[in-house]
């Protein structure tokens, strides 16, 4: 494969507005690599990455500290970008490196150095070597007993469509068996070699070298272990809205760890379905437009890492304001202010007789 | 005697009072089962504008062999997409391609085999009539996903970090309260628009795009960063989105022409140069609909003008698009030119 350091033909060039782009100082370079796909019982690819950098001439960069360096430097990205040639989500792959990148001065790169039709070998190599676990890996599909379809991605060729692999070569050892294999695109040559363990490929060019493959082996022992989160939920309340036709159900973590939620619910007419992450102990509202117009029962589920946590059958209930008369605590406040109005005016009347009895007594009758 | 009377029905008038207002402030409206009628909300779609705008587009890229050798390569040219509201056809090209090949994501390149004397150049000129529908969409009571596609296409990619916390947070406070995802959509475009610092940098990803300023947090960057902050927020409560990638017409001209030099000081760009990305969000019986936070201040979902011009979206792809218009592996690109001919409007 080769992989192009280059500081123009990489740059981004999205920006809406943009007055200046800096050129990056990396070095100008190309990347011959070779990869080795080793299978193994119990279900481990071992990787083996070979490169050997050289320049636009054809020469070779390999006594290039600053080159090698950056290489070496690039372990990381290099680790990511493999994994995914076996997974769509690396996040969730577990693989083991067991030799860090560093310079085999024996090991042979063979490459394309754009003379076409030439194949280029190259003494020396950085060697990288990553053991990945296909059982955490989406590419890997259980098929029957111990039968198992593996697809490779060359993520190489996605990113950037002018790179290929050299030489690819895809071994089995132990017990592993290849039972079939295919490629895509249709257009891509067929491996150079086949033999009962090992397919081999030379690439000339991108045209040639397949962008996947596919292949179908028997491999014993494999086991699937799964990380089991206890996810817990409950729905803790529910509101139906009548006036906004929406659905509010109250999420609740009710485990001890934090998690995405995806709460669903199901009307006649359609499923609906959004993500909520709690802490545990949090709970918070969710909310849905409601679309039926009949039924009254609605499915709300609850699922966490895949698996389905509670299922409540929730009664739609039309709304209806039913203001069902003065509450008691109104009626007291009422009798209590009646009462009061009552004692004033008794009052007022008393004070009344009392001034009229003293004028009388002053003025005598009228 | 009588006084007393006066004070206890001055305090018995006060507490019944008083009883009376909290009592009627408190009240709930009390809720009895009604009948079976809900008043439900159907989704409804509507587009209250569509009109087709065709270009001729003309892409030209300068190829050069910088070398002392005559260099035998192959040259990869971005194609405008074929997508919702986008019609491309390829009209003709200056040479004979050697295959067409679509990339992750439904990208679409052409490839030239292309040979050149040592210091040798020539231009790769590619025609195209490109029709973009200009749509604004009505969308009321849209509903969510389903449980499939929530969990197959709102995970986080290399750009999306929908783990993170900062983000979940965040999301939650933007967008957790929405009813539908077209409001949640609404909402955190608002929140985007009003807490950018527009500034063009190379793409850094939405976790490397916030930034805390003045005690508050801020996207940073430009399209991209806009882009992929609204994919991210969007993706953690469950609506389907992703980023486009394309060119945007700054100008409302019948001819424009746009270009990148690569020259001894970099690249150049004209100053009308509008490579640009955008979101999309994908709604249920509608598709994808094109969301724009950079034309003025208003979010705009399903309101896209005809000076939007796709090639190219992220969706699947882990490491992003890799979209660079035209690339090769030994021969240099030294300018990229697109003219766009407006024919129909």
């Amino acid at each position: 494969m080769r992989i192009r350091r280059a500081a123009v033909s990489t740059m981004l060039i999205f920006i809406l507005i943009s007055p200046i782009i800096i050129a990056r100082p990396q070095q100008d370079f190309l990347i011959g690599l070779n990869m080795v796909v080793e299978f193994t019982e119990q279900g481990i690819a071992r990787v083996t990455l070979k490169q050997h950098p050289f320049d636009f001439k054809g020469e070779s960069l390999i006594s290039d500290k600053e080159v090698i360096n950056e290489i070496i430097d690039e372990e990381e990205s290099m680790i990511n970008l493999v994994i995914l040639f076996f997974t769509s989500n690396p996040s969730k792959a577990k693989y083991n490196i067991v030799s860090h990148t560093s310079l085999y001065p024996n090991e042979e790169v063979f490459s394309n150095t754009g003379t076409p039709g030439v194949m280029e070998k190259f003494k020396g190599a950085l060697v990288l070597i990553v053991d990945i676990f296909l059982n955490s890996t989406s590419g890997f599909m259980k098929l029957g007993e111990d039968i198992y379809q593996v697809s490779i991605v060359d993520y190489f060729t996605l990113r950037s469509p002018g790179s290929w692999i050299d030489v690819m070569e895809i071994k089995f050892t132990g017990n592993v068996r290849l039972l079939n294999f295919s490629t895509e695109p249709t257009w891509a040559k067929p491996p150079s070699l086949v033999e009962e363990n090992l397919l081999k490929w030379i690439n000339l060019n991108e045209p040639d070298a397949p962008d996947n493959y596919v292949l179908t082996l028997e491999i014993p022992g494999v086991t699937f272990s799964k990380v089991v989160k206890s996810l817990k939920a409950e729905v803790s309340r529910v509101f139906f809205s009548n006036a906004t036709s929406t659905l509010w159900l109250r999420i609740r973590n009710i485990g001890t760890e934090e998690g995405v939620f995806i709460v669903s619910l199901s009307e006649p007419c359609c499923e609906q379905a959004r993500k909520i992450v709690l802490k545990p102990g949090e709970e918070n509202w969710v909310k849905f437009p409601i679309h039926v117009t009949k039924e009254k029962e609605v499915l709300v589920r609850v699922f966490g890492e895949g698996e389905e946590l509670l299922e409540k059958t929730v009664l739609l209930k039309g709304e209806e304001s039913t203001r069902t008369g003065p509450s008691i605590v109104f009626l007291s406040g009422l009798l209590l202010t009646l009462l009061g109005a009552f004692l004033i005016l008794a009052y007022i009347t008393d004070k009344l007789k009392e001034q009229k009895a003293d004028l009388t007594k002053v003025y005598g009758n009228f | 005697m009588q006084l007393g009377k006066l004070v206890a029905g001055v305090v018995l008038a006060i507490a019944g009072i008083a009883i009376l207002f909290w009592s009627l402030l408190t009240q709930h409206p009390s809720f009895q089962e009604g009948t079976s009628i809900i008043a439900s909300k159907e989704f409804h779609i509507k587009y209250l504008e569509r009109h087709n705008c065709t270009y001729i587009l003309n892409q030209s890229f300068l190829i050069k062999n910088p070398s002392n050798n005559t260099i035998i390569d192959l040259v990869y040219t971005w194609l405008p997409v074929n997508a919702s509201n986008q019609f491309v056809r390829l009209v003709e090209t200056s040479m004979e391609p050697l295959y067409m090949k679509s990339g992750e994501d439904g990208v679409e390149i052409l490839i030239f085999n292309i040979t050149l004397p040592a210091g040798g150049a020539t231009w790769i000129n590619t025609t195209l009539q490109v029709t973009v529908e200009a749509y604004s969409l009505f969308i009321e009571n849209a509903p969510w996903l389903n449980l499939p596609q929530v969990e197959e296409n709102t995970g986080g990619k290399r750009y999306w970090a929908v783990e993170n916390e900062t983000y979940v947070s965040l999301a939650k406070e933007i967008g957790l309260n929405a009813r539908d995802p077209v409001s949640a959509s609404q909402a955190i475009g608002k929140w985007i628009i009003n807490n950018k610092i527009y500034v063009p940098i190379y793409r850094r990803g939405a976790e490397q795009a916030l930034i805390i300023k003045d005690g508050k947090l801020k996207v940073f960057g430009d399209c991209e960063e806009v882009a992929d902050v609204f994919v991210t927020l969007t993706r953690i409560l469950g609506i389907r989105s992703r980023v486009v990638h394309g060119i945007y017409l700054l100008e409302d001209k019948d001819v424009v022409t746009m270009w990148i030099k690569v020259t001894d000081r970099g690249l150049e760009l004209s100053d009308n140069w509008g490579g640009h990305a955008w979101p999309q969000i994908y709604v249920p019986q509608v598709g994808w609909v094109d969301v724009e936070l950079l034309e003025g201040d208003a979010v705009k979902i399903g309101n896209f003008t005809q000076y939007h011009i796709k090639y190219g979206f992220e969706e699947k792809s882990f490491l992003g698009s890799t979209i660079s218009y035209c690339r090769s592996m030994f021969l240099e690109i030294d300018a990229l030119y697109f003219t766009f001919r407006r024919i129909q409007s």
